[in-house]
């Protein structure tokens, strides 16, 4: 199974959102890293063929979507950033609504949808309306309506906004427990999400991929560019003002600045071991 | 899969430089083998399951809305001097009534999460079609059943259907044309051009009175032939969309 994008662009007028994509995605879970306005949402409606691209394709099993209609549609299951619902239904009805959109028949669609229920810990609430949800309980409403037709192509644009650390974790377990031999791809700009799940990540700027690889190589990019100063409290702005600083850490009188620079920054700094994060901060800088 | 297909997407895939040999022999083993290893896909639900479907979610509201809808148009009949002539400056109402239910995937922003199923928006909108015509259609039926007995005669039926088609059928058609174009402000747009229809065709007969003699059937004919015709182009569009993998009113943010 494979998932193969070519060439994808996208241009709004002037604006050019996606910027000749190219990659080939199989069985695994893939984080899209980028800030607001990198493209992803962008790049992730044309994977869903919701956008129609300037120019290049995107292939399932060597087929073009845009040809296989129904039958890529099928395999899909997707989670837009600005997820939707209908505020009079209740999240059981709601499940059952796209069930019946996804073409499942209704005793099946009954059965799956307790499922989903279960698995997303909806089940004390499955009949009450959505609207009276918690951001966090609607988002585990909209990974639910996502997984009901057993996707083999999982897209979720930003699946853990909105989530209390605790449900943050149980979702990045469901995806990764569920991934297996499915393409599943995730859209978000915390790092630890893609850190703690995804076996490779691209990381996207002004609608290019700027990065790809996994975790650990990621990091290993900017190694010997992540550093460790310790300071005077009053020195800490000053390093804040010139330099990217990951971290700032209390000790005592004192504080350790993470820094993320090309070159030692002071005599007392030492070199520490990169983490994703700092290589996310290395391309973006202040931007983040 | 009909064996022409088969046959296209192996020559598709392995045809590269040249007529792939033994296509035949390919098609067949091809056959053989997804008898033997069946697909792994569950099997989906057809057309009229999925209209079953679309019915017990939406259905309900959506004939509701037509019938009060009807029942202003029974009473406006009834009250009229015109009688069952002020029924067609109603019609464009019946399309009012069902806005809500063809923008509401716009409305509550679920319109994409409806596009990417295996359905897809377009399928989706041609099932509410179905409800809505025949909710129509209903309704249509019975207020020339209502026309019958008010002048216990069959006279005028024929110039009373055209009089309710050509206003149904423009309101309609801009319906589809701006879910079609998937304008951001389709649904007040819809609203507007029905509430001027009404507006419109109430004062039709005092300002166009010739619209209202015999000798202007043929216009009406036409309009309803030319309405008819972009009506259909609507639906063949509906259809083509599902086909592939093309995006029916989805509104671009």
């Amino acid at each position: 199974m494979e998932l193969s994008i070519d060439r994808l662009t996208k241009h709004y007028g002037h604006k050019i959102a996606v910027d000749c994509v190219s990659a080939t995605l199989g069985p695994g879970v893939y984080g899209l890293l980028g800030a607001n306005g990198a493209g992803k949402t962008t790049l992730m409606r044309m994977l869903c063929a919701i956008l129609e691209p300037t120019a290049g394709e995107v292939r399932f099993d060597g087929r073009e979507v845009s040809a296989m209609g129904e039958a890529y549609r099928d395999v899909l299951g997707y989670l837009p950033q600005d997820f939707g619902y209908y505020p009079t239904y209740t999240a059981a009805e709601f499940l059952s609504y796209i069930a019946a959109l996804k073409g499942i028949p209704r005793d099946r669609a009954g059965r799956r949808v307790r499922e989903l229920l279960e698995t997303l810990d909806l089940t004390a609430v499955a009949d009450r309306k959505i609207k009276t949800f918690s951001g966090g309980m609607k988002q585990r409403v909209g990974v639910a309506q996502a997984l009901l037709n057993d996707p083999k192509v999982l897209i979720l644009d930003e699946p853990t906004a909105g989530l209390d650390p605790k449900e943050r974790v149980r979702l990045r377990n469901l995806l990764s427990e569920y991934a297996g031999d499915r393409i599943v791809l995730l859209s978000t700009h915390i790092v630890s999400d893609v850190e703690a799940i995804a076996d490779r990540v691209f990381v996207m700027n002004a609608g290019r991929f700027i990065m790809y690889g996994t975790v650990p190589e990621l990091a290993e990019q900017v190694r010997g560019k992540v550093w460790e100063l310790t300071v005077p409290r009053e020195q800490a702005r000053f390093w804040q003002e010139r330099c990217t600083v990951a971290n700032y850490r209390h000790e005592g009188e004192q504080v350790v600045l993470r820094i993320i620079a090309d070159a030692k920054p002071a005599d007392g700094a030492a070199a520490c071991d990169p983490i994703l994060d700092d290589a996310y901060l290395y391309h973006f800088g202040k931007e983040a | 899969m009909r064996n022409k297909a088969l046959k296209r997407m192996l020559r598709q895939d392995l045809g590269h430089g040249g007529e792939p040999v033994r296509l035949e022999e390919t098609v067949a083993l091809c056959r053989r083998l997804a008898q033997a290893h069946p697909a792994d896909t569950e099997a989906r639900q057809g057309f009229w399951g999925f209209l079953a479907d679309v019915f017990h979610f939406e259905g309900i509201p959506l004939l509701l809305s037509q019938l009060a809808v009807l029942l202003a148009a029974c009473l406006a009949a009834l009250s009229s001097r015109m009688g069952v002539y002020e029924v067609p400056h109603y019609m464009p109402l019946f399309i009012l009534a069902v806005v809500p239910a063809f923008f509401r995937g716009q409305h509550y922003r679920v319109s994409e999460v409806e596009a990417v199923t295996r359905t897809s928006g377009a399928l989706l909108t041609l099932a509410r079609l179905v409800i809505a015509g025949g909710g129509a259609l209903v309704c249509l039926t019975f207020l020339l059943a209502l026309e019958i007995w008010l002048q216990r005669s069959c006279e005028n039926l024929g110039h009373i259907v055209i009089y309710c088609l050509v206003p149904y059928l423009t309101c309609m058609t801009a319906m589809l044309a701006l879910i079609r174009r998937s304008k951001r402000d389709g649904a007040p747009l819809c609203m507007a051009i029905a509430l001027g229809s009404v507006f419109f065709w109430r004062h039709a007969s005092s300002l166009f009175p010739w619209l209202y003699e015999a000798s202007a059937l043929g216009v009406w004919v036409a309009a309803v032939l030319v309405y008819s015709w972009l009506f259909a182009k609507e639906i063949v569009y509906i259809i083509h969309a599902n086909k592939e993998v093309n995006m029916y009113g989805i509104v671009d943010r």
